[in-house]
């Protein structure tokens, strides 16, 4: 009797101590297939050249590395992507925050505004690219009906990055308006209203306050921008493909591009490895 | 040091609602100004429309004799506590004393200088270099008041500062307060709700109902001649009884009588009811007419023998205070000690010291002191006895607001 009760007790114990990683076995297997395999699978790949099926044929070591940081093409492509992160997540925090100031204050047809700050959030790159591409268009563009211009916008490498950095920064500004407002809501209202009587003007108010009070959320906007911003992809593959020359040829589209164009899967791979790092580095560096 | 005028100051919302309407009041120079009234009275937005934190509807606001409508909160030259402190949360507790000095440029060693000294004087200088998450109620509280007095402001304004305070610690700051007013001996406009802070604290109070001035005086003369029978009730604790009556004139002289009361009226009372009164504006003649006749519980004395009795006390309960007691109960007409024919009433409340002589009845013989009790119209709530003219606040501020 003694001896049957205990062995119950034992498989109890056994049973409520495996519990919770029996729930956690759906979601590793998933994130298995669908993330872990294919992180490691690249690394395996980045250290050999491939057959155009993208099989692992020639171990080459770190040779793939070497080839890249020899490259004159992937150097520009980090180039290229570090001054279209620096824009990006300037014009999407500085229009997130504008947004969100101007909404913090009730006044009729706010909902109407929050709305339309938002709204960037809700759109598809792919399609916001393609309202952009025939608003850039040199002779139907409302761009250049605007400004009496005719420039190719999209076809010179002075303006393409940027422009593209401008749609990337005004897509992000949606997600980063709901965060700023939500920041902004945590703010206690009272603090200002001591502020002004203290003698405090709107500038003041704004970096002695409003700054220090939003930190916490400025500081995770900064690491999701940057993340955001290295990862992006569509607006270039429909905008300007790379181009003009190598203008735009973020490193995420010089991944594709090398993949799928060129079949070096090894040399994608080892990209993409290094993408990886960079964005570890930063978010390690900022924590 | 200055001086606040509100003239005809008034805040209307534009859904029609009058939060405060036809203020007028002067706070003087050096004044401990008390602004008192229930919830939504419209205390609080007197205060923010002196701070400059809400738009003046209508009326003018005078600050040291300048017109101070259309000036900005930053500058009016006010300090001001607020009820939850408004302390800056990620700033320490020296860099938000010295917060208003900074946006003033004062040289840093002027600002070290101030800010320990204001530090010293509210015993918060350990405590310089913690943020507020680090504090207690008590001590945001000192580094709110330490924030506001820090500077030389024209006037400071204090908005419930004490009532997120527990009892004890509220006891505390309120002679923490006075002793700071008599030092700084500055103009302080304070708003609550607890009518003990008003009494205790203030040179004159301001009651407000419903966003009308009801009176302005001097605590003792707010309890001793309320202007109506909102003020008689709000102010004092407990409140004053209020008990139903009616004059009669008989053989015997003239008396007002309740259903188990009956008290000898004097000729004020007599003339006032009469409406001969001094009052000038008091033409009704309010003989045979019902009236509310108010009692302060302490107005109360017990006396030896029925026949001297007003009514007959019938205790009910028994509040234990420590140095007083509170009785509550009811009225037994003295003229029918043993209640064979008892009309039952709104219980009354008395409070006696500890060491007043009670007879061992359970009806305690009572007599009202007549010179303390107010008389008041049960449609208007006036005070029929009130010694200045005590027309309805409503009508003063039409009459103030045509002239």
């Amino acid at each position: 009797m003694n001896h049957s009760s205990s062995r119950i007790s034992r498989i109890r114990n056994v049973f409520s101590a495996t519990e919770p990683y029996l729930y956690l076995v759906p979601s590793i297997l998933i994130f298995s297939i669908f993330l872990f395999w294919p992180f490691f699978k690249t690394i395996y790949l980045s250290f050999y050249k491939t057959n155009k099926l993208g099989q692992a044929k020639l171990f080459v070591g770190i040779g793939n590395y070497k080839e890249l940081f020899q490259s004159s093409a992937f150097i520009n492509s980090l180039y290229v992507t570090l001054v279209f992160v620096i824009i990006v997540v300037s014009i999407s925090m500085l229009l997130g925050l504008i947004g969100a100031i101007l909404c913090n204050k009730t006044f009729p047809g706010i909902r109407f505004f929050s709305t339309a700050y938002a709204l960037p959030m809700a759109i598809a790159s792919s399609s916001a690219a393609m309202i952009f591409r025939i608003m850039l268009h040199p002779s139907i563009g409302i761009v250049n009906k605007l400004l009496h211009l005719n420039i190719n916008w999209l076809a010179d490498p002075r303006y393409a990055l940027v422009l593209v950095a401008i749609l990337t920064g005004w897509l992000n500004s949606g997600i980063d308006f709901l965060y700023f407002s939500a920041g902004l809501a945590s703010i206690d209202e009272t603090i200002y209203e001591r502020a002004s009587v203290d003698g405090a003007g709107p500038v003041r108010q704004f970096v002695h306050l409003t700054l220090p009070g939003l930190s916490p959320i400025l500081f995770y906007t900064i690491v999701v921008n940057i993340i955001q911003a290295f990862q992006s992809f569509g607006q270039v593959k429909i905008l300007t493909q790379g181009g003009p020359g190598d203008a735009t040829n973020l490193i995420v589209y010089s991944i594709y591009r090398d993949a799928f164009f060129n079949y070096r899967f090894g040399s994608a791979a080892a990209e993409s490895v290094i993408l990886f790092v960079i964005i570890m580095c930063l978010t390690l560096l900022m924590f | 040091m200055s001086e606040i005028s509100l003239v005809n100051v008034s805040k209307l919302y534009k859904n029609g609602f009058y939060a405060v309407k036809d203020c007028n009041v002067t706070i003087h120079d050096h004044e401990f100004f008390m602004i008192i009234g229930p919830s939504g009275c419209g205390k609080s937005t007197t205060l923010r429309m002196i701070a400059g934190l809400e738009k003046i509807s209508s009326g003018e606001l005078y600050i040291d004799g300048e017109l101070s409508n259309m000036l900005e909160p930053q500058e009016r030259n006010l300090a001001m506590v607020f009820q939850n402190y408004a302390l800056y949360p990620h700033m320490t507790v020296f860099d938000n004393i010295a917060f208003s000095l900074k946006v003033r440029k004062l040289p840093k060693e002027e600002i070290e200088r101030q800010v320990m000294s204001v530090a010293d004087m509210l015993g918060i200088s350990a405590l310089l270099h913690r943020k507020p998450t680090a504090l207690s109620g008590g001590q945001r509280q000192r580094v709110a008041i330490g924030s506001a007095i820090v500077r030389n402001a024209r006037a400071f304004l204090m908005d419930e500062p004490l009532s997120n305070l527990d009892a004890k610690l509220r006891a505390e700051m309120r002679v923490e307060l006075s002793r700071l007013h008599k030092k700084l001996n500055a103009t302080m406009i304070y708003v609550t709700h607890d009518q003990v802070e008003a009494m205790t604290l203030a040179d004159r109070i301001m009651v407000m109902k419903d966003g009308i001035v009801q009176q302005v005086a001097a605590p003792m003369e707010l309890y001793r001649h309320p202007i109506n029978q909102f003020v008689a009730g709000f102010i004092g604790s407990p409140e004053m009884n209020f008990i139903p009556v009616k004059s009669r004139e008989d053989a015997s002289g003239f008396s007002l009588i309740g259903k188990n009361l009956k008290v000898e009226a004097d000729e004020t009372i007599e003339s006032a009811v009469h409406g001969d009164s001094h009052n000038e504006t008091l033409q009704g003649n309010y003989a045979q007419k019902d009236l509310i006749l108010g009692v302060r519980p302490e107005d109360f004395i017990p006396v030896s023998s029925y026949q001297a009795a007003d009514f007959l006390f019938e205790p009910a309960v028994v509040e234990n205070l420590g140095n007083d007691y509170l009785l509550h109960g009811y009225m037994v007409s003295a003229a029918d000690p043993f209640g064979i024919s008892r009309k039952k009433e709104k219980m009354i409340v008395i409070s006696m010291k500890r060491n007043d002589t009670i007879s061992d009845h359970d009806r305690i013989p009572m007599q009202i002191v007549t010179e303390h009790m107010q008389l008041f119209d049960p449609e208007s709530g006036r005070n029929l006895l009130y010694p200045g003219t005590p027309a309805d606040p409503e009508t003063l501020a039409t009459e103030r607001r045509q002239a």
